[in-house]
């Protein structure tokens, strides 16, 4: 049959095989086997097409065909992400042909981008008079995009790229990051050169600033701000108030903590119309509901993550929030819950006291204690129930409650817990108020009242890219940490939004958080366990590193721009530092903080030098990282690799995602040839594969291979040295409720102020991939099978003889990609 | 639990997904000549997160 392309133009042309073959060929230079990957490509493609297929949908085929193979070797990731990044360069730039003509329509193009975007108010109009756009353009490299892989490129394209009005793309990967780099420059007395250096290290991917400022940076609409930390207070104008800020704050793309324990409880007197209050809960349900209605046409719901403290009256049903039966109008679909725990309660639970429950409107002060003093006045309270003097209480065990929160946490992930002494004893700006909650993510630890909502703002290092001759670039990272502090301080001056408590707060505390990401893949590359001594004392001198360069240069811009309004009586005016911080949290507990005190730098120098005056309120926080950490191609956050191969399903797509790691280690022993199948039969777990050695399994372990200590071990060892929090997954196989509960009370004994969402191992489902093999070889081979092409030997399977017509999709590539096979 | 295909050969230009591991199986007399063996992939529990909105 002939095979006839349908060109964009509706002309048609007869398919011509040569020429995808040059443009597969081209997408394979310098892998390995560079020649038989063309060749499968090539004649795999050949049975997907069809008559009339246009130029478009070619070049997905080709895409997909490369990406069906990834599962035989990552290289092949590398050739779909470069066929797809032709397919943009193509239709953002034009026709090219060499590496140097694409570079120099990268530059040649870069000023008619901008000002298109000016044109079509898709960018911020100052980049016409503030930058040397001829200069910018010299500075693009076109080259940093083989770094991505091609969920990055994806990724960047249909999360963080900019369309034109007409809805084609108007940026290339290096337009967009200096675009980025360009919106956080604006005030810097140097724009243009201020912008090539946040370029480099963000075209790199040796620091990438969150999700929001990717999305907005440089644009006419700059609300850049990553987290918002708030409460509603006990009455309904504020309530209704609250409703409103969280319709603006998910608006403009914002991750939002809402605290709740101050409503007073359900049958609670309300002398006004002398009736009685519904608690919180159908308030919460409302905004639930808020988050479902502004949600970009329905494609993207709001987030955020209701906090409570266990001693509100209404804690059971706050429970109950995430359950699937039940009153609807009683639950959050969307929401997130999280519990705000005293050291008072874990301590009842080890000495298995009572526990009492009460309601706000009786126990007014009970909300801005914490501490030593918390449990004064909570004794004080508990007191007066017994003398009967309380109209509202319950009583239950201590123990009873915290096998309810983690039986709930168990059956709905929900609530996280978070522990409110740690957080406010920890905090060095406990100057400016009480810390009520925590955020979405559970990694902001900030202060927030009626008249300012806490804001934060992220960037994360790529750990990954600091890794140099079997150790860590300290240089390096000192070098990624100054400069992402300096931007992210930028971004402060930079960014909008449409809640003055907000912008308050953000201007007055200019707190940021500077985080991580890869560093498992940091601990897989050096040959480590993640369980090992090894890789406890890794994180805890990354940590130190990064705590030491982001605290000091804070203290320099401090001395450049003046300290944060907020600044006088902080812990930072008294010479603290957040590893001090430590010690405090253990007078006022009267219980050991169990975890290593070790420093290396010479931490006395910057205490004096911190109390001459600083910029930012805070400077560190691990976010989870779960979407830049597809752009950076690397594990997110702190978190343990999930499996060797396992699927990602994200708002772009489905991704396959193999362990580069594993493959180059097993490479390297010429086993990977030998286990490959065995691997994907284990379903991405090498511990039960015979001919993979001992040490590499133990680099290898995935999350629930791993014991849940060492992640608390990890999680304290970076807390150590870090100002507000981590995003701390966990991951359990045990349903032991009394296990559980050592888990959790190890968390809080070893000073880890938040634990993130809860991933039970019988609760993942697994996605089924039926790979065909040949029986026989298979039978005759055992699974130890010589070398084939592929899991499952796909590759040498007989093909299917129908092939479907290609039906448009949407969610592929920068809009699909149209260009390549013409 | 989701079937998703692997192989190339099927119907895999049908789906939303951008490897085109959600389509479904479709019988033909090639599949006849080599059995099928049924793996699982894990899902990353990350999807479950929804700090897109801050990340």
């Amino acid at each position: 049959m002939s095979i006839t392309v349908v060109k964009r133009d509706g002309t048609r042309e007869p398919y011509d095989a040569n020429k995808i073959n040059l443009a597969i060929e081209r997408a394979a230079d310098g892998l390995p086997d560079s020649i038989a990957w063309v060749t499968q490509i090539a004649s795999e493609l050949e049975l997907t097409l069809f008559d009339g297929i246009s130029t478009q949908q070619l070049d997905e085929a080709v895409i997909q065909v490369a990406l069906q193979n990834v599962k035989d070797d990552p290289a092949f990731d590398v050739v779909s992400a470069r066929l797809l990044l032709k397919t943009i360069y193509k239709r953002v730039l034009g026709d090219y042909d060499t590496d140097a003509e694409l570079r120099e329509l990268h530059r040649a193009r870069f000023g008619d981008y901008v000002r298109q975007g000016v044109d079509e108010a898709l960018l911020e109009p100052r980049f016409l008079d503030l930058f040397d756009l001829d200069v910018l353009a010299e500075a693009l490299e076109p080259a940093n995009d083989g770094l991505l892989k091609y969920i990055g490129v994806v990724t960047l394209n249909n999360r963080y790229g900019i369309k034109a009005r007409n809805n084609e793309p108007l940026e290339t990967p290096q337009y967009f990051w200096m675009r980025v780099a360009m919106g956080l420059s604006l005030n810097e007395a140097d724009p243009t050169s201020h912008a090539i250096a946040f370029y480099k290290k963000m075209s790199a991917l040796e620091y990438l600033a969150a999700g929001s400022t990717l999305v907005n940076a440089g644009t006419s609409y700059p609300q850049l701000s990553n987290c918002f930390v708030m409460e509603m207070q006990d009455d309904i104008e504020h309530i209704a108030k609250s409703v409103r800020d969280v319709m603006w704050l998910t608006k403009g793309t914002g991750g939002i903590g809402l605290a709740v324990t101050k409503l007073r409880a359900q049958g609670s007197p309300i002398r006004s119309n002398n009736t009685s209050s519904t608690g919180p809960i159908p308030f919460m349900h409302t905004i639930d509901s808020v988050l479902r209605a502004v949600s970009r046409g329905g494609k993207k719901f709001g987030a955020l993550c209701f906090y409570m403290e266990n001693w509100h009256m209404d804690f059971p049903e706050f429970l109950d929030l995430r359950q699937n039966s039940g009153d609807p109008y009683r639950r959050t679909r969307t929401a997130n819950t999280a519990v705000w725990i005293s050291d008072e309660f874990m301590k009842r639970v080890q000495n298995d006291d009572d526990w009492y429950l009460f309601d706000p409107l009786e126990v007014t002060d009970l909300n801005e204690l914490y501490g030593k003093a918390f449990s004064t006045r909570y004794a004080e309270y508990v007191a007066m129930a017994e003398r009967g003097e309380m109209h509202m209480f319950k009583k239950m065990g201590a123990r009873e409650q915290f096998k309810q929160i983690l039986i709930s946490l168990q059956s709905s992930s929900h609530p996280w817990l978070t522990w409110k002494d740690t957080i406010n004893n920890r905090a060095i700006n406990n100057n400016t108020g009480t810390i009520h909650l925590s955020n979405l993510c559970t990694e902001i630890c900030l202060p927030q009242d009626r008249e300012n909502i806490a804001v934060c703002n992220l960037a994360s290092i790529n750990l990954s890219r600091h890794v140099v001759d079997g150790g860590m670039d300290w240089a390096k990272i000192d070098e990624s940490v100054r400069l992402a502090v300096r931007q992210l301080d930028n971004l402060i001056d930079i960014t909008v939004s449409s809640v003055d408590e907000a912008d308050h707060a953000n201007t007055k505390n200019r707190a940021v958080g500077l985080g991580v990401m890869g560093f498992t893949d940091v601990v897989e590359r050096l040959g480590f366990s993640y369980d090992s001594e090894e890789s406890f004392d890794l994180i805890d001198e990354i940590m130190e590193h990064i705590s030491y360069a982001a605290i000091d240069e804070s203290a320099e811009l401090a001395k450049e721009r003046g300290s944060y309004s907020n600044f006088a009586g902080s812990g930072w005016s008294k010479g603290l530092v957040p590893l001090d911080t430590i010690d405090l949290t253990e007078a006022d507990r009267g219980v050991e903080v169990q975890v290593n005190r070790t420093t290396r730098l010479d931490w006395d120098a910057l205490r004096i030098k911190v109390k001459g005056g600083m910029r930012n309120a805070t400077l560190m926080a691990i976010a989870p990282t779960a979407s830049i950490g597809l752009v950076a191609g690397t594990t997110p956050g702190l978190d343990p690799q999930f499996s060797q191969i396992f699927s990602r399903s994200t708002s772009s797509g489905k991704f396959l995602e193999v362990n580069r790691n594993l493959v180059e280690a097993l490479r390297a022993l010429g086993l990977w040839e030998k286990v490959r199948e065995d691997i994907l039969r284990s379903q991405g777990d090498i511990q039960g594969i015979a001919a993979i050695p001992d040490d590499m399994k133990a680099t290898y372990k995935t999350s629930f291979q791993l014991s849940p200590y060492a992640f608390l071990e990890v999680a304290a060892r970076a807390q150590k040295w870090i100002d507000q929090a981590i995003s701390r997954n966990m991951y359990l196989e045990t349903r032991d409720i009394d296990e559980m509960l050592d888990i959790y009370t190890a968390a809080w004994k070893k000073g880890v102020k938040t634990t993130y969402y809860l991933h039970m191992k019988p609760r993942h489902t697994a996605e089924q991939s039926t790979v065909k093999v040949n029986k026989a070889e298979a039978m005759n081979s055992g699974s130890s099978a010589a070398p084939r092409k592929g899991f499952g030997s796909a590759a040498a399977a007989a093909p299917v003889a129908e092939t479907a017509a290609a039906a448009p999709r949407s969610g592929f590539g920068f809009g699909g990609g149209a260009k390549a096979a013409e | 639990m989701t079937t998703v295909t692997l192989t190339l050969t099927q119907n895999n230009f049908t789906s939303g997904t951008s490897t085109g591991t959600s389509s479904s199986s479709t019988s033909s007399t090639a599949l006849d000549q080599s059995a099928a063996y049924s793996y699982v992939v894990p899902i990353d529990p990350m999807d479950e997160l929804q700090c897109e909105s801050c990340q």
